[in-house]
Parts: structure tokens; sequence; C-alpha cells
């Protein structure tokens, strides 16, 4: 089972495509949950799902806006894509016919 | 002139990968990252990326088979070494005499060169092995490494020597340390960044000559007190029966033994990998 921060890392590189690198990932991430997202986190995760198979990285081409410098581009396998449908569909499931409103007013039977 | 932020996350980044560093640098530069965000996510991606390589065995390894047993024994025989230069060098400059020992003013150089020598040759091996064992975490074993050669065993001088610490004399048992453990271990952690293994023809030598100079070092140790045992017996020497019936005399061979043996440690242990990947590459090439 997928963690969050790993889902929410394969959903952003899928939803990116061929324009899935390390900055865009980030933004993506902060856009969504808009939380801070550490370049520490990303890079080890991004390693952890390489190293189980879910992603592929290599380095791509330098451009002028990043000073010259090459990004690191990420695409998701499709082990990634089944773990990330196994982790959202079990989200879903749980969250099924819960009513978030009558757990936090206590009204719940 | 570039800033404190920025020399620190230049400093920080060189433990990552050239690829990665790279990346997260292009990632900082498109973000429009400011240096104090730069330093401290580089500063994080580096402590994450060090606790990853500390759940391997070899950092640990490394720490407890190299750092905890051969640096407390560096430190104290490099202080024993400027300690015992010390008082010699002061009456000689100072009042033109010799400290007397018993042992003749060439011997004690002697001495003092192979005992040098040999603490030199010891360091660079130890950390040698040490970058050799976990070339990634050898930054933080390296330092650990230093700090406890500097360290130990300095208090002890500071308190024997007391006002003097404030005299120029002072600073020779730390110049002693920094030419015979602190810069050959630095300068064994530099050629074990450049390759982690050496040629089975270059271990060999080096490791005849680590224990070459091993058992010369703790033989001229012993001559400042077979010179008082001399004199304490008249002219003539103890026998050997003599020697083996005293225990303090087998305390002391054990004692320079063990020392010996985990002060060669690390390069034995080299050879041994070194023979073990050397045989292994043979019997792939048929």
């Amino acid at each position: 089972m997928l963690g969050e921060f790993e889902y929410l890392l394969i959903a952003a590189a899928a939803r990116l495509g061929d324009e899935a690198y390390g900055a865009a990932i980030l933004l993506e991430i902060e856009r969504s949950t808009r939380r801070k997202c550490s370049i520490g986190a990303l890079y080890t995760t991004l390693d952890r799902l390489e190293a189980k198979g879910m992603i592929t990285t290599w380095m791509g081409n330098p451009t002028q806006e990043r000073g010259g410098r090459s990004k690191r581009m990420v695409r998701v396998k499709a082990k990634g894509v089944e773990a990330a449908t196994a982790f959202h569909e079990a989200v879903s499931m749980m969250s099924h016919g819960t009513s978030w409103e009558a757990v936090q007013t206590g009204t719940r039977k | 002139m570039r800033n404190l932020w920025t020399r620190s996350t230049d400093a920080l980044s060189r433990s990552l990968d050239p690829n990665e560093r790279e990346a997260v640098f292009g990632d900082f530069a498109e973000l429009g990252m400011t240096d104090q965000r730069a330093m401290r996510s580089v500063l994080g991606l580096v402590l994450r990326r060090q606790l990853r390589l500390w759940k391997q065995w070899e950092p640990w390894f490394a720490l407890v088979a190299i750092i905890v047993p051969v640096c407390p024994l560096l430190a104290a025989l490099s202080t024993e070494l400027g300690q015992g230069i010390f008082p010699k060098a002061w009456m000689w400059l100072h009042h033109g005499i010799f400290y007397e020992t018993g042992v003749s003013p060439a011997a004690l150089l002697v001495a003092f060169f192979i005992q040098a020598i040999a603490l030199i040759t010891w360091s660079w091996t130890s950390t040698f092995a040490l970058g050799s064992l976990s070339r990634r975490t050898s930054w933080v074993n390296g330092t650990l490494f230093f700090v406890m050669c500097l360290t130990l065993g300095v208090h002890r001088w500071l308190f024997s020597f007391g006002l003097l610490w404030s005299t120029p004399w002072a600073w020779l048992l730390l110049m002693v340390k920094f030419l015979v453990v602190l810069i050959p271990a630095y300068c064994g952690l530099r050629q074990s960044a450049k390759s982690l293994n050496l040629r089975i023809r270059w271990m060999v030598p080096l490791t005849a000559w680590t224990v070459t100079m091993g058992v010369l070092a703790f033989w001229t140790r012993g001559w400042g007190q077979a010179a008082i045992d001399n004199w304490s017996h008249g002219s003539s020497a103890l026998t050997l029966l003599q020697l083996a019936q005293r225990a303090d005399v087998w305390e002391a061979m054990v004692s320079h033994l063990l020392t010996a043996a985990v002060l060669t440690g690390p390069i034995l242990y080299m050879l041994a990998i070194n023979t073990f990947l050397h045989r292994q590459s043979r019997i792939r090439r048929g």
C-alpha cells in the first residue's frame, strides 16, 4: 500500500505527463494540497518509488530558465498506476457513505 | 561576495550525487527559492539521505570497528609523543642541556621519527579503510574521527602543564597531533574518495610497511624503560629470563600486542577484501 505522499507524487507526475520533473511536481503538490512540500521529501520519495519499480527517472536536457541545469524527469510505470489506483479505491471505499458533517457534530449513530 | 547561506548550501550539496545536485539546483533556480530556503531544503535532503545510508551495516561497522577502537589509541599515542618531546625540546632550547633519559639523543631522535611515521601510517590506513567501507557517510564518520583524535587526551595535557598553556610551546602537542594524525587522516579520506580500493600490488607492501612500522614503534617505545632498568640494575641489562618473570613486562607486552592488532586491523581488513575481490575477478576471467 502506498503512503499518502507517495500517492500525491504519483498523481502529480501522472497529471503532468511528459512535463513531470522535480520542480513541476513540487508546485503541483503545493497547489493541490495548499501545503508546503520540501525538496528533501520529494527527492527521497522519488528514490523510494523508483526502487519499488513504480516510477522511472532520468536526467533531461538543461534549460535556460534553470541556469543551464538539467531536470530530473519522472514517468509513472504500470506498477505505479496500479498502486495509485488501489490506494485511490481504498480511500474512496473507506469514505463511501461516511458523513463527515455528522461525525464532526457528533450526531452519527 | 557569496553570502553564508549560498556557501553553506554549496558545501552541504557536495555530499549529493552530481546528477541530483544538478537537478536540485535547477529546481531552486526555477522556483526562485531564497538562499535561506534553498539551504534548508538541501540540509533536509542531505539529512534524509544520510539517515537512509545509516540503515545499512557499513557505516556502523566503520564506526564500531575503526573509530571506536582506533581513535582513542591514536589520540593517546600522539599525545604521548607530543608530551615526550616537550620537556626535551624545552630544556635544550632554553637551557642548552639535554633532558637525561638514559637514551642517547640519536636514539631518541630515531625513536621519535619511527613512532611518528607509524602514527602517520596508522592514521592514513584507518581513514582510508573508513572511507572505503562507506564513502557517502565518510564525512560524518570522518568528522567524528577528527574530533575524537583531536580532543581525547588533550585535557590531561592541559592540566599537566598548567600555565605553560599560554606559551607558544604549548601548541607543540597540537602541532604533533596535526602532523602525525589529522593531516594523514585527511589524506587517507581523500584517497578513499578517489579510489575505493588500492590495487593488490600496492596493498601487500602497504600492509607489510604498516606491520613493520608497528613493530618498530613498539620496540622503540620500550627503549626508555630499558634504559631505566639498565640504570637501576647497574651496568648489566636484565636477562630474558628475568624479564619473563616480571608481571609488568607481560602486561606491557599484551597491551602492545592488542594496540598493534587494533591499529593494523583496518589495513588487514582492506588487504583481505582486496585479495577476495582480486580472486573473484580472476575466477570470472577464467
